[in-house]
């Protein structure tokens, strides 16, 4: 049997602390970590009544309402934000479309541009073809209505129009489908007809008359009822708008309504009284006329238009059946 | 290179109409416009414009007077000129190619006609 001799142990090699690399720092720190069963946590304490704790709840509950409430307005200042960037980029890119259009359908070196444009401004394809499209028709559509206005100067108004589409490459199928938008652009700027606009007030008067001169009127302006009756025997208006009071010694609105009802010659005219609860020159809506209406003051324009389109249309459907 | 058109007309629509068309036709064109001979002259002298649209009738100098100056002068007989006139019967149209202008246009204008013409002498 060999004698068991034991080696001889191998001395570590004396190693100069400050040479040692870190590594071997941390393993030798490794190997002195000896196992150690977890403390046992102290248990919780039962919540108390403790009105301290309960204000520093609340105290942070307001805190995060505050933080989410901060959020949700930095948030939404965010949308603004990338919303009028958007808005913006958008009104950029009309207008340089609006520019490249007006004389048709632009140069091929326009064309570049605009692609250009809208890679560096990143209007998704969609919406470049979008706006393109609505821009074109917009361009086609002006320029149809300057052609119908200098109509009698031309051999033919189709054979024109016909020329237009090409020069704004018009397809069939946009013609068609914008064909009643174009016709009611082209009805919206036709004659509608007379109206006498009976009223002192310089602010009624400076809006209001503006917006139906354009919008098709021949607009007389009477500055009270007395000078109102003398035009409405000349004009013969289709309609007429009367403010309720005038100056001390002129007739009220409504005396000049009952004027105008005593004439059988007019008594059938559109008749709108501007009126408003302070004037004192009231008259009750049970007593109106079928072609009589009364209109709040301060006079909102698309109100009045409204009421007199209505009334209008009572009188046309009145005349078609007689 | 920008041809130049000058336009000789008396009635604005008219004016109005044809800068439209030319506006819309694709053309490398400037336009200069005269509502009556004696500008057109003036202006044909300043300008020296490629091609000449002239009304006959219009006020202060009518066009046949004021065509007549115009090929009398050595620095713009070259110059084509379209008479632009509502006067239709042959009588009217010999008459303008008497005093040498090089084509009679009629109006009421339509506009592919009119521009097929102007393109005969302002084409690329």
């Amino acid at each position: 049997m060999e004698d068991f001799t034991p080696e001889p142990a191998i001395p570590e090699p004396i190693i100069p602390r400050q040479s040692m690399s870190r590594e071997s720092d941390v393993v030798r720190r490794t190997q002195s970590i000896t196992y150690m069963p977890p403390e046992e946590t102290p248990p919780r304490p039962a919540p108390v009544a403790d009105s301290g704790l309960n204000d520093q709840i609340a105290e942070m509950r307001r805190q995060l309402q505050e933080l989410t409430s901060a959020l949700q307005h930095e948030r939404k200042a965010r949308e603004e934000v990338l919303k009028q960037q958007l808005e913006s980029t958008v009104r950029q890119y009309r207008s340089a479309l609006e520019k490249a259009w007006q004389f048709g359908a632009p140069k091929a070196k326009d064309v570049d541009e605009i692609v250009r444009l809208a890679q560096s401004l990143s209007i998704p394809t969609d919406v470049e073809a979008s706006i393109t499209r609505e821009v074109k028709l917009m361009m086609y559509g002006r320029a149809v209505k300057e052609v119908i206005a200098k109509r009698k100067n031309l051999k033919s108004s189709s054979s024109t129009l016909e020329w237009l589409r090409k020069v704004y490459q018009i397809s069939l199928n946009e013609y068609l489908e914008y064909e009643s938008q174009f016709l009611m652009d082209l009805v919206s700027d036709q004659f509608r007809g007379t109206m006498l606009f009976v009223a002192t007030d310089e602010k009624i008067r400076a809006d209001l008359v503006h917006r139906f001169k354009s919008s098709g009127f021949a607009v007389v302006l009477a500055l009270n009822p007395e000078s109102a009756l003398e035009k409405v025997d000349k004009l013969s208006p289709n309609v007429i708008i009367c403010d309720a009071l005038f100056g001390e010694g002129s007739l009220s609105g409504v005396k000049f309504l009952h004027i105008i009802r005593a004439n059988p010659k007019f008594n059938f005219i559109p008749f709108l009284l501007l009126s408003d609860t302070s004037d004192g020159a009231q008259i009750p809506t049970t007593d109106l006329r079928p072609n009589e209406a009364v209109v709040n003051k301060p006079v909102d324009y698309d109100e009045l238009n409204a009421a007199m389109n209505d009334k209008l249309n009572q009188l046309r459907h009145y005349i078609s059946t007689l | 290179m920008s041809k130049t058109i000058l336009l000789a007309e008396d009635d604005e629509d008219n004016r109005d109409l044809v800068e439209f068309v030319i506006a819309r036709s694709g053309l490398d064109v400037t336009m200069h416009t005269a509502e009556n001979g004696q500008i057109a002259v003036e202006l044909a002298r300043a300008q020296k414009p490629d091609l000449i649209l002239m009304d006959m009738q219009m006020p202060v100098m009518d066009g046949y007077t004021a065509v007549s100056i115009i090929k009398a002068d050595p620095e713009l007989h070259h110059i084509p000129i379209i008479a632009f006139t509502a006067l239709a019967r042959p009588e009217d149209k010999m008459r303008t190619r008497d005093i040498g202008c090089i084509e009679h246009y009629t109006k009421p204008m339509d506009p592919e006609e009119l521009l097929t013409l102007i393109q005969k002498y302002v084409g690329e």
